[in-house]
C-alpha cells in the first residue's frame, strides 16, 4: 500500500500544490484502509487503482476549482492544464486551441508593453530635441505636461491591462479544464 | 444511466445519503453502488466540489488508530437538493402537459 500511496503521491506531485495532493493522497489511504478492513486482500485492491491515471483524471477538476489569484499561480495552472491537454489523445485538439488563445494574448500583451516602452523612449528624445533645437520655457513646460498626462494614462492603462490579462487567463482556464472535464466524461 | 443525466444527479444522490446521517467516503461508494455505478475516483471530485460550495462540511473521527474523515450535509447542501426537487417535479408537471 505505501508503494502505491508514494508513487500516488510523485505522480500527483509533478502536476498539483503540495496541499492538493496531499488531499487525494490521504483520501485513497483511508478508502484502502477501509477495503482492508473489510476483508479485501492488498492485491485485489491496487488492481483497482492506477496511480498515473488518479493523477490524470483529477488535473482538470482541480485546476478548475483553484483561485488562480496571482501570476505564478495562473502560469503553474496554466502550464499543468497545457501538459494534460497535450497528455491526453482525445484532448489534443483542445490542446492546439488553448496553445492558440494563449499565443494570441501573450502575444498582444507584449504589443502592448512594446508600445508603452516604445512611447517613453520616444517622449525622452523629443524633451531631449525640444532642449537642444533652443525652445522657449513655455513650449518646453507645456509640451512636458502634455508628456506626462499621456505618460499617466499608459500607467493607468497598463495597471487595467494587466487585470485584464489576469482575468482573462483564469477565464480560459476555466472554460479549457470543464471543455477537458465534459469530453473527458463523455469519453 | 446515461452520462449526462447521471453526472447533474451523483451530487444529488451524495447528499441525499448524508441526510440520512453523516458518512465517510468507503461507505458513501458502497451505499450509493447499488443504485448507480460509482466509483471512489468519481466521488472524490464531487465530494471537494460539494465541499467547495459549503454544502458539506468534514470532520475526523479517531477510528482503530487512524482518522476517518466524516462528511456533514450543511443547509446550504439541503436547500440544493429541495430546488433540485422542484426543478424535477416541474420537468414532469410540463412532460405531462405536453403528452396530454
Amino acid at each position: 500500500m505505501k508503494t502505491f500511496l508514494k508513487e500516488l503521491e510523485r505522480e500527483l506531485k509533478i502536476r498539483f500544490y503540495l496541499t492538493e495532493a496531499e488531499g487525494i493522497v490521504s483520501y485513497y489511504e483511508e478508502i484502502i484502509q477501509e477495503r482492508l478492513d473489510n476483508g479485501e486482500s492488498i492485491n485485489d485492491i491496487l488492481s483497482d487503482y492506477d496511480a498515473k491515471e488518479i493523477a490524470k483524471s483529477m488535473t482538470a477538476e482541480v485546476v478548475m476549482k483553484r483561485a488562480n489569484d496571482t501570476y505564478k499561480s495562473i502560469a503553474k495552472s496554466s502550464k499543468q492544464l497545457m501538459l494534460f491537454l497535450l497528455s491526453s489523445p482525445l484532448l489534443i485538439p483542445l490542446g492546439f486551441a488553448y496553445g492558440i488563445v494563449l499565443i494570441v494574448c501573450v502575444s498582444l500583451m507584449f504589443a502592448f508593453v512594446t508600445v508603452i516602452v516604445a512611447s517613453m523612449i520616444g517622449m525622452g528624445g523629443l524633451f531631449i530635441n525640444m532642449y537642444q533645437s533652443g525652445l522657449g520655457t513655455n513650449e518646453i513646460i507645456g509640451t512636458i505636461g502634455v508628456g506626462l498626462m499621456v505618460f499617466s494614462l499608459l500607467i493607468i492603462i497598463s495597471i487595467w491591462l494587466y487585470q485584464a490579462i489576469q482575468q482573462l487567463a483564469k477565464k480560459l482556464i476555466y472554460i479549457f479544464s470543464k471543455l477537458a472535464k465534459n469530453k473527458g466524461e463523455r469519453k | 444511466m446515461k452520462e449526462q443525466v447521471k453526472k447533474g444527479v451523483l451530487e444529488i444522490f451524495v447528499l441525499a445519503i448524508l441526510m440520512r446521517s453523516d458518512s465517510y467516503g468507503y461507505k458513501i461508494v458502497n451505499d450509493l453502488i447499488q443504485y448507480i455505478e460509482i466509483t471512489e475516483s468519481t466521488l472524490y471530485p464531487i465530494l471537494r466540489r460539494l465541499e467547495k460550495a459549503d454544502e458539506l462540511e468534514t470532520y475526523n473521527v479517531l477510528f482503530q488508530g487512524r482518522n476517518r474523515k466524516y462528511y456533514k450535509i450543511t443547509k446550504t447542501g439541503k436547500k440544493h437538493i429541495d430546488e433540485f426537487l422542484l426543478e424535477w417535479e416541474d420537468i414532469r408537471k410540463i412532460y405531462d402537459i405536453l403528452m396530454k
